[in-house]
């Protein structure tokens, strides 16, 4: 008996040894993919994570990442085609006027905790973005950018104006639970409400957040100011955030366009050195990196560099109310500046386009991506680059110039920014070769760029702030109408830089953005020529050259556009891929 | 003749009534005389220099000093071409000197980087036979890339051109502005200086000098003034006065001048008990001359010492603020601003970091030495230890 059992014990032990063999030889599951994890460096801390309070020049490389928004750019064939995202199907023009429109939610849109975005939400985020005690600081374009919401400045500035506005005035309404109705104060198309509520400024607050985060007088929040104090819709959710270290974000699962966004994980160090980031990615430890335009030289050939367009030319502005300096008012003497630079020389040191107009590169004028400069080039009315450098009529200019004011000698001050490589090298070119030419003497007052715009725009209280200075205006993403981009050079417009008030300038400005023409882009384009070609028939400001970007991006980085992309390059990395 | 002993109370008649005129004094030895000096006597700044002239390292950074001093003031004329003349066409050029380039040193070549093996053979891309060889080949999506080293005055086509150290990115020669920017350094750090000196001494002299409730203030007030970070008082004086020499030189006198008045104040502190002080005071000396005359010579080896420690703090500080963004006014270097434009480019054209770095960096351990031997010399304790 006793053998048996021991035989029995025997053939079950083998057995199960059989069996366990046999296990072994199944086939191993598949290990999983590696993340796609993109890190690359950005070269500023960011202030907040919420687009509606953060308020650096570079806080978008953290807020695009993580804002859901109603409307937005998604990657469509290698372009960027303004789409629904939040919303179910583009803004319904209620009344046939452009000024009544009806936005409905996608049933899909959730917040990354899963929670259901409703009109409910919306009308929330509406409210606290307005708030006229907490007075965000991106509340001014949420009211009026490339539309303007009925009430909506009137209500935010009730406290300072003094006249009460109720929140019922102001043009956000509840239609039903997934659709608002939003009243703007002039007629407009769906394109343009599409470009307003594209603006990270509106993605939804997710209520009993937002709550908590406000202070007990509620005039002032900490919402966005960590990871656990944000609730997202967007692509992806902020996971870690060590404030001017490292921003981790991870792909949001909940995100209603999760289909397109192909990473599971961003990282973004934040390097201030540009030899240091340009370093980084040559050690590999990151995937992309900005390039300076003099790091290209070492770059020469290399196929991993990219370029991508400044939204507006450096420009010299002229401070024509200047009390004692008359000759700035002078056309004579402004076009004989304008005819002075050697744009071509002067760009290639800088690395950027030469350019004789006033409207970049980054203007659209279709969603096939035709851009205005393609299309004003062409018309010719511009003089081209080699034309718009001729000294010998910029020497007659100036003399008859000196003549006209009774002058035999002359001193300016340029103002630049001390801070900004291109002033430096712009102001000290104009210096040594307007001195040649002209035997202009040119003193160059160089200070950090903040304060020496804030003495420009200062010409109103001192019309003496300032005789010439080297600008550069940038505008807010998304925002490609031509036309638009003249409105500094307006009275309309209370941040200029210069006095200006000139009457042809204006009247076409006015046709332009009015009713009737308000929505023709046929027309924006004719007006935007006719308006460019006085600037520069006048002189207005001397245009020097196009702003360009540069940027290198690791081999097995796939961006969602060919190398080129008006957009820029924070917006491919949240469309990127990883090829593994 | 014997020895004979006199009891002096009792002298014998023939001894007592010698008359004295009779008397003479006589010498133990031949002749008497005070013990002579086995070295020369030497006046306490003779020793001072006699001891800083004994310290090795101080005489070399002396003598470094005098080199750069003299190199800032002839140094750009030296050169063909002016701190300010450009010739955009030639810009980042690299070192190049007549003589040296033989032997491969400053010879002006560069390494063009990243470049398509295919276009190497392009004369429109690489002139006048420019190529001295090509390394480091590799694919890069599809690219053969290599490393083009190249003799630069031939690909930019200026072979007759020398740029002792190079040129900046609006093509200026380097050399031209690395002693301008040395000898506008030099100025402000003087200027300022001087400023501090002459400053602090009288503040610090009255502080003493008074003491009690003036004094308590006359401090307090430093310590105010001293509590201001200096790139906020360089900032709000560049906005006030416009970026240039002046701004900076006042920037810099602003905090400056405490260090040297606390020091002369403790001088004064120390001398206007002593007694000599006291007695001149008895005598009706005026305050002034008290003060000007009597208390602050004493303080001269320290007044000299802090000055030439002062200086490359000066220099430095004026450096950083350049370096920083709030310098001179372009187009008027100095080595601060020479480093903060050759730090954007570092990594591609090193030479233009290297010189100004190396001429700032010698300075400085060149004041510092002498400062300190200097120092050394001029302390009374040291005196005769030699």
């Amino acid at each position: 008996m006793k053998r048996f059992l021991a035989l029995l014990l025997a053939m079950v032990m083998i057995l199960s040894l059989a069996a366990c063999g046999e296990k072994k030889t199944e086939t191993a599951p598949e290990p999983a993919p590696e993340p796609k994890v993109l890190t690359y460096s950005v070269y500023t801390a960011a202030s907040n994570g919420s687009a509606l309070i953060a308020t650096g020049g570079t806080d978008g490389l953290l807020t695009e990442m993580i804002a859901g928004t109603l409307y937005g750019y998604l990657p469509v064939n290698g372009k960027a085609i303004m789409s629904p995202i939040l919303a179910d199907g583009e803004p319904v023009d209620v009344n046939g006027d452009g000024k009544t429109w009806n936005i409905k939610i996608s049933p899909d849109a959730k917040f990354s905790n899963g929670e259901p975005i409703t009109a409910d939400t919306f009308m929330y985020t509406f409210k606290m973005a307005l708030d006229p005690k907490l007075v965000l600081p991106k509340v001014s374009s949420l009211c009026s950018n490339h539309v303007t919401i009925k009430n909506a400045t009137a209500y935010y500035t009730q406290a300072s104006t003094g006249t009460p506005v109720a929140w019922e005035d102001v043009g956000f309404k509840k239609v039903d639970d997934m659709t608002i109705q939003v009243e703007v104060t002039n007629k407009t198309n769906a394109i343009k409400m599409m470009r307003q509520f594209a603006q990270a400024g509106y993605a939804p607050l997710y209520e009993p957040l937002f709550e908590e985060c406000l202070s007990a007088d509620k005039a002032s929040t900490t919402y966005g100011s960590a990871p656990e104090r944000l609730m997202t819709a967007g692509p992806f959710n902020l996971t870690n955030w060590v404030v001017g270290n490292v921003r981790e974000f991870e792909k949001n699962e909940n995100f209603i366009r999760a289909d397109l966004v192909k990473l599971d994980k961003v990282v973004q160090l934040v390097v201030g050195d540009i030899n240091t980031r340009v370093q980084m990615f040559e050690k590999g430890e990151t995937m992309y990196t900005d390039l300076g335009v003099d790091a290209l030289a070492n770059y020469g050939d290399d196929p991993r560099v990219i370029k991508y367009p400044g939204r507006n030319p450096f420009q010299i502005e002229f401070n024509t109310g200047h009390t004692t300096t008359r000759i700035l008012a002078n056309e004579n003497f402004r076009k004989a500046l304008y005819y002075s630079v050697n744009r071509a020389e002067l760009a290639a040191n800088c690395g950027h386009d030469p350019g004789t107009g006033v409207i970049g590169y980054k203007r659209l004028i279709d969603e096939q991506g035709t851009t205005f400069r393609e299309v004003a080039d062409a018309a010719g009315y511009l003089p081209t680059v080699e034309e718009a450098y001729n000294p010998e009529l910029a020497k007659q200019l100036y003399d008859q110039a000196m003549k006209e004011e009774g002058l035999t000698s002359l001193t300016l001050t340029l103002r630049c920014a001390s801070d900004e490589h291109e002033h430096q090298l712009i102001s000290e070119y104009l210096q040594e070769k307007w001195k040649e030419m002209f035997d202009l003497n040119l003193v160059i007052e160089s200070e950090p760029g903040a304060q020496m715009r804030a003495k420009v725009k200062n010409w109103k209280n001192n019309p003496d702030s300032y005789e010439i200075a080297i600008m550069f205006w940038d505008y807010g993403a998304g925002d490609f109408d031509p036309i638009t981009s003249l409105i500094v050079y307006t009275t309309n417009y209370n941040n200029r830089n210069a006095p200006y008030g000139y009457e042809y300038i204006e009247e076409k400005y006015n046709e332009a953005v009015s009713d009737e023409y308000a929505l023709d882009m046929n027309k924006h384009v004719e007006l935007a020529m006719d308006i460019e070609k006085y600037m520069v028939d006048h002189a207005i400001l001397v245009p020097l050259m196009y702003k360009q970007y540069y940027g290198m991006v690791a081999d097995n980085v796939i961006l969602p556009y060919g190398g080129y992309s008006l957009m820029g390059s924070g917006w491919g990395f949240m469309w990127a891929d990883i090829a593994q | 003749m014997s020895n004979r002993v006199y009891d002096l109370k009792n002298l014998p008649p023939e001894i007592a009534d010698i008359p004295e005129s009779r008397f003479r004094e006589v010498p133990k030895a031949d002749h008497v005389m005070d013990a002579e000096f086995e070295t020369v006597a030497r006046g306490f700044f003779k020793d001072a220099m006699f001891r800083l002239s004994r310290n090795k390292a101080a005489v070399v950074a002396f003598v470094i000093l005098i080199a750069l001093i003299f190199m800032a003031i002839v140094g750009p004329s030296m050169s063909p071409y002016s701190f300010n003349q450009q010739f955009t066409e030639y810009t980042f050029m690299p070192p190049r000197v007549q003589g040296l380039e033989k032997i491969g040193i400053l010879d002006g070549s560069y390494t063009l980087k990243n470049r398509a093996l295919d276009s190497l053979g392009d004369s429109s891309k690489y002139p006048n036979d420019c190529i001295i060889s090509y390394s480091n080949e590799r694919s890069v999506r599809g690219t053969t890339l290599v490393d083009v080293k190249v003799n630069y005055y031939k690909y930019v086509g200026c072979e007759d051109k020398y740029f002792w150290l190079g040129t900046d990115e609006l093509g200026r020669d380097q050399w031209a502005r690395l002693w301008r920017g040395t000898r506008v350094s030099l100025i402000i750090a003087f200027a300022a200086v001087l400023s501090d000196v002459v400053i602090g001494v009288v503040y610090g002299a009255i502080a003493g000098y008074y003491g009690g409730r003036l004094d308590l203030i006359m401090m307090r007030i430093c310590d105010i003034i001293n509590a201001f970070p200096n790139v906020v008082i360089c900032t709000i004086f560049i906005l006030v006065f416009g970026s240039g020499m002046r701004a900076m030189i006042l920037a810099l006198i602003v905090r400056g001048w405490i260090p040297t008045a606390r020091m002369i104040r403790s001088q004064f502190l120390r001398f206007r008990g002593r007694e000599y002080v006291m007695a001149a005071q008895t005598m009706g000396v005026p305050n002034r001359a008290l003060i000007f005359r009597h208390i602050l010579p004493n303080s001269i080896g320290p007044i000299i010492t802090r000055t030439m420690i002062a200086i490359p703090d000066a220099i430095f500080m004026e450096s950083f603020m350049a370096y920083i963004g709030l310098g001179l006014a372009p187009p008027e270097p100095s080595i601060g601003t020479l480093l903060s434009r050759g730090q954007r480019v570092l990594m591609q054209y090193p030479h233009l970091t290297l010189f100004p770095a190396l001429t700032i960096s010698v300075l400085m351990i060149a004041f510092n030495l002498f400062g300190n031997g200097l120092r050394d010399a001029l302390d009374p304790t040291q005196r005769g230890l030699d």
